[in-house]
């Protein structure tokens, strides 16, 4: 036994590393030679987009009603505001009846253009930094801005970037999302 | 990994004999079942999204090479850093020394299968680092001290009640029958291991080559969780789990989600390319995917049993298993189980470790009808199956069976006439009197050698009448 894994060792050894080993195994599987075009490069072939033949060709607001309908039955919440007045008071209600104590936010545009830091820090609430995640697991909520809503399924799409750090919405019990809605 | 050979037979008897596990089974795998079909009712070229994925998955197998080193090329590109690993022991070697590079303590893990089949968490407790599982049925499992027994419920076999039991004794707090009570302890104490964790170790269910993306889809943000907190982020993933485009998501992502839960959407999918940015506030400072091959090139050698890498993990075909539906998980030995175990257990660890689970399927072909890449499961398991038997007619020429021999010898002998048919036919009808009670049709219990027989199924009684004789008969009135 001791032997045979010895020899096995060195074989391996003799064949240089792992890489070209599993590479060789494939190319001699499904060409029959480890030496057909090594390094063969596969190139994508473009082909009809796949998607749900089920797409709702629907007005903004029927795919905003849809988001909502679909977002309740996995338990989120949404609430459509239409201005900046009905926003603060919607965010301005939410941190006191939960009375919530700090946040961490995002930097993006649409947090940007309604101050939402500001107006949060104007009542007296702590902005926690993401970098320590210590100080990130004790953050009362989390605002982020997403990307793209998607009706069928209620799910939000958030790219994260330097000024959108992934913890925001995933380490605080309670996240927020904005969701521009364009016509 | 050394494996003995597994007992199937002895391990589903055990299995069928346990009354709470039937249970278990029965209502979860249906559950699960129809969940799925009410989620696919609502789309209506769901057949052409099969056959969409599979040929896919079949045009990537076919040129597995190039798409692995695009996807190296694309990982490298983004960062990261690529290991291959030839098999298990070297994978788990491969982890083990990011992880003692590093003095990494403790590692929090989301559900991969890949790292059971390298036996991670063991390879890293004898080195004294701490490894913890952290999707709730993983947790569960390993603090019972168990294996998965469903590749998404890992911990189907287990009640309410025994986890309850269990969560009391091992974790130090009181009996909550609640399963919102557990979920909150559970989350508590796992909460403290990601924050603390100086690594993490996931799977991946889909690595894009072109963009060197790898994808992790979950319900509890555990992955996540593992992915993003910890300083270190280890990938594992099989070879074949790779796809040529970004855009081929869409696709898997509605099949695989509606196919294993019957979401529309997994509750989270998070998309990973490289670690952390130089400008980035949080994510890991290294990420390392480890690609798998542990005898996955060697099933692509066959053209006959190849498919059997498509395979995308999604469960569809174990609930709809009649036989997974009665033996559970465990029976298959190993890691993977159901119709998926069935064919690939055996692929991977060698037929001989494993020559029942070619057997373990009634070849009625639910799995191949619900699988959403369309794997033709009766056919890769008859052409097992003729391994199976190849392999032990090369031993027998060794050895041999001679009663298997002798009986076929004998009934050579006996079809050749049909006197001797008849007379053959006349004096098993009296002497299966013996063993026939009442009315029955069908014969429980025969002694050597007959009894290899019966140990494993009933015995047809023979007819007082043979066919012959009863078709003269009705053809005369
Ligand atoms: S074989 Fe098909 S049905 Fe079974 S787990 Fe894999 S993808 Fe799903």
């Amino acid at each position: 036994m001791l032997v045979a894994k010895f020899l096995r060792e060195c074989s391996k050894k003799m064949a240089g590393n792992s890489r070209d080993e599993i590479l060789k195994r494939i190319r001699m599987g499904l060409y029959g030679s480890s030496l057909n075009e090594p390094g063969q490069k596969a190139e994508p072939e473009v082909v009809e987009s796949d998607s749900l033949s089920s797409i709702p060709s629907a007005s903004t607001e029927s795919l905003v009603d849809l988001f909502i309908e679909e977002l309740l039955k996995v338990n989120g919440n949404a609430m459509v505001v239409k201005s900046a007045g009905e926003l603060n008071e919607f965010l301005e209600k939410f941190v006191d009846q939960r009375s919530l104590k700090s946040f961490s936010i995002w930097e993006s545009e649409l947090i940007r253009k309604f101050k939402i830091k500001e107006l949060l820090e104007g009542r007296g609430l702590e902005l926690r930094p993401s970098e320590s995640k210590e100080k990130l697991a004790m953050v009362d909520f989390g605002i982020t801005e997403a990307d793209f809503a998607i009706s069928a399924s209620g799910t939000l799409v958030l790219m994260t970037s330097e000024k959108k750090p992934r913890s925001v919405s995933l380490v605080p019990p309670l996240h927020i999302a904005l969701v521009g809605i364009v016509n | 990994m050394e494996v003995d050979k597994y007992d199937f037979k002895k391990d589903s008897e055990k299995a069928l004999n346990d009354d709470h596990l039937q249970k278990a089974l029965i209502l979860t795998t249906d559950l699960f079942r129809e969940r799925r079909k009410s989620a696919i009712e609502n789309v209506d070229n769901w057949e052409h999204l099969r056959s969409r994925a599979r040929e896919v998955k079949k045009e990537t197998i076919s040129k597995l090479d190039g798409y692995l080193e695009s996807l190296e090329e694309n990982v490298v590109k983004a960062g990261g850093k690529v290991h291959w690993a030839s098999d298990a022991d070297e994978a788990a070697r491969i982890i083990l020394d990011i992880a003692l590079k590093a003095k990494v303590k403790t590692v929090v893990k989301s559900k991969s299968m890949a790292t059971e089949e390298i036996e991670l968490n063991h390879v890293l407790k004898n080195s004294g680092i701490e490894a913890i599982e952290t999707d709730l049925g993983e947790y569960i499992i390993q603090l019972a001290d168990e294996t998965p027994s469903h590749i998404l419920v890992p911990a189907i076999h287990k009640t309410k009640d025994d986890i309850s039991k269990l969560f009391s004794e091992k974790l130090d707090v009181p009996y909550y029958s609640q399963p919102e009570q557990i979920t909150r302890v559970a989350r508590e104490k796992l909460r403290e291991k990601f924050l603390g964790a100086d690594m993490g170790v996931s799977g991946v269910n889909f690595a894009v080559a072109e963009t060197g993306t790898i994808v992790i889809v979950e319900n509890e943000g555990n992955a996540r969780m593992t992915t993003t907190l910890p300083g270190i982020h280890v990938a594992l993933m099989g070879i074949e789990k790779v796809i040529p485009r970004f855009e081929d998501l869409g696709l898997f992502l509605s099949i695989l989600a509606r196919s294993a839960t019957g979401q529309k959407m997994s509750s989270y999918v998070s998309f990973i390319t490289g670690p952390k940015r130089k400008d980035d506030k949080d994510g890991p400072e290294e990420f390392h995917l480890v690609l798998l091959d542990n005898g996955r090139s060697s099933i692509l050698a066959s053209e006959e049993t190849r498919e059997s890498l498509y395979c995308i993990r999604c469960g569809a075909c174990l609930n709809i298993c009649p036989v997974y539906r009665k033996v559970g998980g465990h029976s298959y030995g190993w890691v993977y189980s159901g119709p998926i175990g069935a064919i690939i257990n055996p692929q991977l660890l060698g037929i001989d470790k494993a020559p029942d689970l070619p057997f373990a399927s009634s070849l009625c072909g639910a799995c191949k009808d619900v699988c959403p890449v369309k794997i033709d499961f009766p056919h890769v398991l008859l052409e097992l199956r003729r391994r199976v038997v190849d392999n032990n007619n090369r031993k027998k020429r060794v050895g041999g069976n001679l009663i298997q021999r002798l009986g076929i010898k004998f009934w050579r002998f006996s079809m050749q006439s049909q006197m001797i048919y008849s007379i053959m036919l006349s004096i098993a009808y009296y002497a299966q009197l013996l063993f026939v009670s009442g009315n029955q049709n069908r014969i429980r219990f025969l002694p050597y050698p007959f009894s290899l027989w019966t140990r494993h199924k009933d015995f047809p009684v023979f007819a007082k009448t043979p066919f012959r004789k009863w078709w003269k008969h009705i053809k005369h009135e």
